[in-house]
Protein backbone atom coordinates (compact mmCIF):
# COMPACT_ATOMS: atom_id res chain seq x y z
CA UNK A 1 0.00 0.00 0.00
CA UNK A 2 2.77 2.29 1.27
CA UNK A 3 4.50 1.43 -2.17
CA UNK A 4 1.94 2.18 -4.40
CA UNK A 5 1.50 5.71 -2.79
CA UNK A 6 5.30 6.44 -3.42
CA UNK A 7 5.04 5.06 -7.04
CA UNK A 8 1.81 7.73 -7.40
CA UNK A 9 4.11 10.43 -4.93
CA UNK A 10 7.04 9.97 -7.60
CA UNK A 11 5.02 10.00 -10.64
CA UNK A 12 3.49 13.21 -9.18
CA UNK A 13 6.43 15.24 -8.76
CA UNK A 14 8.52 13.95 -11.70
CA UNK A 15 5.71 15.33 -13.91
CA UNK A 16 5.74 18.61 -11.60
CA UNK A 17 9.52 19.15 -11.97
CA UNK A 18 9.52 18.82 -15.69
CA UNK A 19 6.67 20.95 -15.94
CA UNK A 20 8.43 23.45 -14.35
CA UNK A 21 11.75 23.17 -16.11
CA UNK A 22 15.03 24.59 -14.44
CA UNK A 23 13.17 25.98 -11.77
CA UNK A 24 11.80 22.69 -11.16
CA UNK A 25 15.02 20.90 -11.35
CA UNK A 26 16.16 23.66 -8.43
CA UNK A 27 13.42 23.21 -6.50
CA UNK A 28 13.66 19.82 -6.62
CA UNK A 29 16.48 18.60 -3.96
CA UNK A 30 15.03 20.41 -1.25
CA UNK A 31 11.56 18.91 -1.85
CA UNK A 32 13.11 15.05 -2.11
CA UNK A 33 15.16 16.13 1.27
CA UNK A 34 11.87 16.80 2.88
CA UNK A 35 10.06 13.69 1.41
CA UNK A 36 12.87 11.08 2.20
CA UNK A 37 13.67 12.63 6.03
CA UNK A 38 13.10 9.92 8.27
CA UNK A 39 12.46 6.72 5.76
CA UNK A 40 15.30 3.78 5.84
CA UNK A 41 17.60 3.95 3.00
CA UNK A 42 15.83 1.03 1.18
CA UNK A 43 12.67 3.05 0.68
CA UNK A 44 14.83 6.01 -0.49
CA UNK A 45 16.46 3.92 -2.95
CA UNK A 46 12.88 2.31 -3.96
CA UNK A 47 11.52 6.46 -4.04
CA UNK A 48 14.36 7.73 -5.60
CA UNK A 49 14.41 4.47 -7.94
CA UNK A 50 10.38 5.11 -8.79
CA UNK A 51 10.93 9.18 -9.06
CA UNK A 52 13.66 8.16 -11.80
CA UNK A 53 11.02 5.92 -14.36
CA UNK A 54 8.54 8.17 -14.05
CA UNK A 55 11.15 11.42 -14.64
CA UNK A 56 12.69 9.53 -17.86
CA UNK A 57 8.87 8.77 -19.09
CA UNK A 58 7.63 12.69 -18.60
CA UNK A 59 10.71 13.57 -20.10
CA UNK A 60 10.14 11.17 -23.16
CA UNK A 61 6.78 12.29 -23.43
CA UNK A 62 8.26 16.04 -24.53
CA UNK A 63 11.05 14.74 -26.45
CA UNK A 64 10.25 13.74 -30.68
CA UNK A 65 13.03 11.33 -31.46
CA UNK A 66 13.48 11.21 -35.38
CA UNK A 67 15.33 8.62 -37.10
CA UNK A 68 16.48 8.69 -40.69
CA UNK A 69 18.76 6.48 -43.17
CA UNK A 70 20.25 9.69 -44.23
CA UNK A 71 20.40 13.31 -42.92
CA UNK A 72 17.24 15.13 -43.04
CA UNK A 73 16.56 18.36 -44.49
CA UNK A 74 15.58 21.06 -41.85
CA UNK A 75 12.69 22.02 -43.69
CA UNK A 76 11.54 18.18 -43.25
CA UNK A 77 12.39 18.55 -39.53
CA UNK A 78 10.48 21.69 -38.90
CA UNK A 79 7.38 20.61 -40.51
CA UNK A 80 7.20 17.81 -38.46
CA UNK A 81 7.93 19.83 -35.05
CA UNK A 82 5.32 21.85 -36.01
CA UNK A 83 3.05 18.87 -36.82
CA UNK A 84 3.88 17.53 -33.39
CA UNK A 85 3.80 20.87 -31.44
CA UNK A 86 0.37 21.13 -32.03
CA UNK A 87 -1.58 21.66 -28.83
CA UNK A 88 0.99 21.18 -26.46
CA UNK A 89 2.15 23.76 -23.83
CA UNK A 90 5.71 22.94 -23.45
CA UNK A 91 8.22 22.75 -26.15
CA UNK A 92 9.12 19.64 -27.84
CA UNK A 93 13.15 18.35 -27.35
CA UNK A 94 13.83 17.21 -30.73
CA UNK A 95 16.70 14.14 -31.18
CA UNK A 96 17.83 13.23 -34.54
CA UNK A 97 19.25 9.90 -34.74
CA UNK A 98 20.91 8.32 -37.96
CA UNK A 99 19.65 4.56 -38.76
CA UNK A 100 20.66 3.22 -42.03
CA UNK A 101 18.64 0.14 -41.85
CA UNK A 102 15.40 2.10 -42.61
CA UNK A 103 16.73 2.40 -46.02
CA UNK A 104 14.89 5.65 -47.04
CA UNK A 105 11.81 7.62 -45.20
CA UNK A 106 10.91 8.27 -41.31
CA UNK A 107 10.59 6.68 -37.79
CA UNK A 108 9.27 9.35 -35.11
CA UNK A 109 8.86 8.63 -32.07
CA UNK A 110 7.37 10.49 -29.24
CA UNK A 111 6.86 9.37 -25.78
CA UNK A 112 5.25 5.79 -26.09
CA UNK A 113 4.29 6.22 -29.80
CA UNK A 114 6.48 5.17 -32.89
CA UNK A 115 5.19 6.58 -36.43
CA UNK A 116 7.40 4.46 -38.77
CA UNK A 117 7.10 5.46 -42.41
CA UNK A 118 10.13 3.83 -43.48
CA UNK A 119 10.98 1.64 -46.53
CA UNK A 120 12.33 -1.07 -44.09
CA UNK A 121 8.62 -0.61 -42.85
CA UNK A 122 6.84 -1.04 -45.60
CA UNK A 123 8.94 -3.82 -47.05
CA UNK A 124 8.15 -5.43 -43.00
CA UNK A 125 4.42 -4.96 -43.45
CA UNK A 126 4.98 -6.25 -47.45
CA UNK A 127 6.18 -9.67 -45.99
CA UNK A 128 3.90 -10.11 -43.17
CA UNK A 129 0.69 -9.82 -45.69
CA UNK A 130 3.20 -12.52 -47.93
CA UNK A 131 3.06 -14.32 -44.99
CA UNK B 1 -56.30 -141.80 -11.56
CA UNK B 2 -54.06 -143.73 -9.52
CA UNK B 3 -56.56 -144.03 -6.89
CA UNK B 4 -59.68 -145.36 -8.67
CA UNK B 5 -56.98 -148.15 -10.28
CA UNK B 6 -56.26 -149.10 -7.09
CA UNK B 7 -60.02 -149.24 -5.48
CA UNK B 8 -60.43 -151.35 -8.97
CA UNK B 9 -57.84 -153.39 -7.97
CA UNK B 10 -58.91 -154.09 -4.48
CA UNK B 11 -62.73 -154.70 -5.68
CA UNK B 12 -61.49 -157.33 -7.93
CA UNK B 13 -59.12 -159.33 -5.68
CA UNK B 14 -62.02 -159.35 -3.50
CA UNK B 15 -64.18 -160.74 -5.87
CA UNK B 16 -61.72 -162.87 -7.08
CA UNK B 17 -60.77 -164.45 -3.39
CA UNK B 18 -64.15 -166.23 -3.09
CA UNK B 19 -63.95 -169.91 -3.54
CA UNK B 20 -65.82 -171.35 -6.98
CA UNK B 21 -65.77 -168.33 -8.54
CA UNK B 22 -63.82 -168.87 -11.89
CA UNK B 23 -66.61 -171.57 -11.63
CA UNK B 24 -69.26 -169.72 -11.10
CA UNK B 25 -68.87 -168.00 -14.00
CA UNK B 26 -67.52 -170.72 -16.40
CA UNK B 27 -63.72 -170.13 -16.00
CA UNK B 28 -63.13 -172.74 -13.86
CA UNK B 29 -61.51 -175.31 -17.38
CA UNK B 30 -58.62 -173.17 -18.15
CA UNK B 31 -57.10 -173.56 -14.61
CA UNK B 32 -56.79 -170.63 -13.14
CA UNK B 33 -55.90 -170.07 -9.34
CA UNK B 34 -57.62 -166.97 -7.56
CA UNK B 35 -55.59 -166.71 -4.67
CA UNK B 36 -52.25 -166.81 -7.14
CA UNK B 37 -54.23 -163.79 -9.52
CA UNK B 38 -54.76 -161.93 -6.10
CA UNK B 39 -51.51 -162.26 -5.24
CA UNK B 40 -50.56 -160.52 -8.38
CA UNK B 41 -52.55 -158.34 -8.65
CA UNK B 42 -51.57 -157.07 -5.19
CA UNK B 43 -47.81 -157.05 -6.34
CA UNK B 44 -48.42 -155.22 -8.86
CA UNK B 45 -50.46 -152.31 -7.12
CA UNK B 46 -47.26 -151.88 -4.68
CA UNK B 47 -45.10 -151.87 -7.82
CA UNK B 48 -46.96 -149.58 -9.39
CA UNK B 49 -47.38 -147.63 -6.49
CA UNK B 50 -43.82 -147.40 -5.44
CA UNK B 51 -42.62 -146.56 -8.69
CA UNK B 52 -45.07 -144.19 -8.75
CA UNK B 53 -43.98 -142.29 -5.28
CA UNK B 54 -40.17 -143.45 -5.75
CA UNK B 55 -39.45 -142.53 -9.64
CA UNK B 56 -42.44 -141.40 -11.45
CA UNK B 57 -42.89 -138.53 -9.65
CA UNK B 58 -39.63 -137.15 -8.61
CA UNK B 59 -38.36 -137.42 -12.60
CA UNK B 60 -41.99 -135.59 -13.00
CA UNK B 61 -40.97 -133.11 -10.83
CA UNK B 62 -37.34 -132.59 -11.98
CA UNK B 63 -39.01 -132.33 -15.46
CA UNK B 64 -41.70 -129.67 -14.51
CA UNK B 65 -38.64 -127.84 -12.57
CA UNK B 66 -36.23 -128.28 -16.11
CA UNK B 67 -39.40 -126.96 -17.78
CA UNK B 68 -40.02 -123.82 -15.83
CA UNK B 69 -36.30 -123.55 -15.89
CA UNK B 70 -36.73 -123.17 -19.30
CA UNK B 71 -39.77 -121.29 -19.75
CA UNK B 72 -38.29 -119.21 -17.25
CA UNK B 73 -35.03 -118.73 -19.55
CA UNK B 74 -37.27 -118.19 -23.10
CA UNK B 75 -39.48 -115.29 -20.85
CA UNK B 76 -35.96 -113.84 -20.05
CA UNK B 77 -35.14 -114.04 -23.31
CA UNK B 78 -37.66 -112.86 -24.55
CA UNK B 79 -37.49 -109.73 -22.08
CA UNK B 80 -34.36 -109.35 -22.90
CA UNK B 81 -34.28 -108.97 -26.48
CA UNK B 82 -37.38 -106.68 -25.78
CA UNK B 83 -35.44 -104.66 -23.71
CA UNK B 84 -32.37 -104.98 -25.81
CA UNK B 85 -34.38 -103.60 -28.64
CA UNK B 86 -35.86 -100.87 -26.49
CA UNK B 87 -32.41 -99.91 -25.98
CA UNK B 88 -31.53 -99.79 -29.39
CA UNK B 89 -34.54 -98.06 -30.03
CA UNK B 90 -33.78 -95.60 -27.06
CA UNK B 91 -30.25 -95.03 -28.37
CA UNK B 92 -31.02 -94.76 -32.22
CA UNK B 93 -33.27 -91.73 -30.24
CA UNK B 94 -30.53 -90.55 -28.57
CA UNK B 95 -28.14 -90.70 -31.28
CA UNK B 96 -30.85 -89.20 -33.41
CA UNK B 97 -31.33 -86.13 -31.24
CA UNK B 98 -27.52 -85.71 -30.74
CA UNK B 99 -27.25 -85.76 -34.26
CA UNK B 100 -29.24 -82.58 -34.40
CA UNK B 101 -27.95 -80.91 -31.62
CA UNK B 102 -25.07 -80.84 -33.18
CA UNK B 103 -26.30 -80.20 -36.53
CA UNK B 104 -27.81 -77.08 -34.49
CA UNK B 105 -24.53 -76.13 -32.67
CA UNK B 106 -23.19 -76.74 -36.02
CA UNK B 107 -25.15 -74.00 -37.53
CA UNK B 108 -24.89 -71.91 -35.19
CA UNK B 109 -21.37 -71.78 -34.89
CA UNK B 110 -21.57 -71.18 -38.50
CA UNK B 111 -23.82 -68.12 -37.90
CA UNK B 112 -21.94 -66.79 -35.31
CA UNK B 113 -18.76 -67.41 -37.51
CA UNK B 114 -20.13 -65.41 -40.15
CA UNK B 115 -21.11 -62.52 -37.93
CA UNK B 116 -17.81 -62.23 -36.32
CA UNK B 117 -16.30 -62.34 -39.87
CA UNK B 118 -18.77 -59.40 -40.63
CA UNK B 119 -17.91 -57.45 -37.90
CA UNK B 120 -14.44 -57.71 -38.14
CA UNK B 121 -14.37 -56.81 -41.74
CA UNK B 122 -16.47 -54.06 -40.71
CA UNK B 123 -14.19 -52.78 -37.96
CA UNK B 124 -11.24 -53.37 -40.20
CA UNK B 125 -12.94 -51.26 -43.01
CA UNK B 126 -13.92 -48.60 -40.42
CA UNK B 127 -10.01 -48.17 -39.09
CA UNK B 128 -8.46 -48.45 -42.82
CA UNK B 129 -11.19 -45.67 -43.32
CA UNK B 130 -10.08 -43.55 -40.12
CA UNK B 131 -6.19 -44.64 -41.06
CA UNK B 132 -6.75 -43.05 -44.10
CA UNK B 133 -8.36 -39.92 -42.72
CA UNK B 134 -5.71 -39.46 -40.75
CA UNK B 135 -2.92 -39.92 -43.09
CA UNK B 136 -4.27 -37.41 -45.39
CA UNK B 137 -5.07 -35.25 -42.54
CA UNK B 138 -1.49 -35.35 -41.28
CA UNK B 139 -0.20 -34.80 -45.00
CA UNK B 140 -2.62 -32.07 -45.72
CA UNK B 141 -0.95 -30.81 -42.04
CA UNK B 142 1.96 -31.43 -43.52
CA UNK B 143 1.80 -29.45 -46.90
CA UNK B 144 0.39 -26.50 -44.93
CA UNK B 145 3.33 -26.44 -42.62
CA UNK B 146 5.73 -26.43 -45.70
CA UNK B 147 3.73 -24.00 -48.11
CA UNK B 148 3.96 -21.60 -44.45
CA UNK B 149 7.37 -22.00 -43.81
CA UNK B 150 8.13 -21.47 -48.09
CA UNK B 151 6.23 -18.70 -47.54
CA UNK B 152 8.12 -17.49 -45.00
CA UNK B 153 11.58 -17.69 -46.38
CA UNK B 154 9.88 -16.05 -49.64
CA UNK B 155 8.85 -13.48 -47.61
CA UNK B 156 12.55 -12.63 -45.69
CA UNK B 157 14.29 -13.38 -49.05
CA UNK B 158 11.87 -10.65 -50.76
CA UNK B 159 12.55 -8.27 -48.11
CA UNK B 160 16.36 -9.21 -48.07
CA UNK B 161 16.87 -8.76 -51.45
CA UNK B 162 14.86 -5.45 -51.47
CA UNK B 163 16.26 -3.74 -48.62
CA UNK B 164 19.78 -4.94 -50.10
CA UNK B 165 18.57 -3.72 -53.91
CA UNK B 166 17.22 -0.48 -52.45
CA UNK B 167 19.60 0.44 -50.16
CA UNK B 168 22.06 0.31 -53.20
CA UNK B 169 20.11 1.31 -55.80
CA UNK B 170 18.27 4.19 -54.38
CA UNK B 171 20.17 7.49 -55.21
CA UNK B 172 20.36 10.38 -52.23
CA UNK B 173 17.93 12.59 -54.52
CA UNK B 174 15.35 9.82 -54.38
CA UNK B 175 15.84 9.20 -50.31
CA UNK B 176 15.07 12.79 -49.99
CA UNK B 177 11.87 12.61 -51.52
CA UNK B 178 11.29 9.54 -49.90
CA UNK B 179 11.95 11.51 -46.62
CA UNK B 180 9.95 14.04 -47.68
CA UNK B 181 7.14 11.77 -48.18
CA UNK B 182 7.54 9.92 -44.87
CA UNK B 183 7.20 13.10 -43.15
CA UNK B 184 3.83 14.28 -44.85
CA UNK B 185 2.55 10.76 -44.27
CA UNK B 186 3.47 10.78 -40.46
CA UNK B 187 2.03 14.41 -40.20
CA UNK B 188 -1.05 13.26 -41.24
CA UNK B 189 -1.28 10.84 -39.05
CA UNK B 190 -0.02 12.48 -36.20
Amino acid sequence: MAATQDTKLAKRLARLVVEAGESGVAELKPALEKLLAGRSAADRKAFLKAFLKAATREVQKDTLVIESAQTLSDEVVASLVADFSKGRARPLQVVRKSNPALIAGVRVQLGDTVYDASVASNLQSLAARIR
Amino acid sequence: MLDSFILLAAATAETAAEPGFFDKIGLGGFGLDGKLILAQMVNFVVVAFLLWRFAFKPVMATLDERQNKIAEGLQFAEEAKAQLAETEKRQAEVLREANTKAQEILHEARDKARELEDRLKAETSTQIEEMRKRAEESNELERQKMLTEVRQEIARLVVMTSGKVLQRELGDEEKARLDKAAAAEISQLN
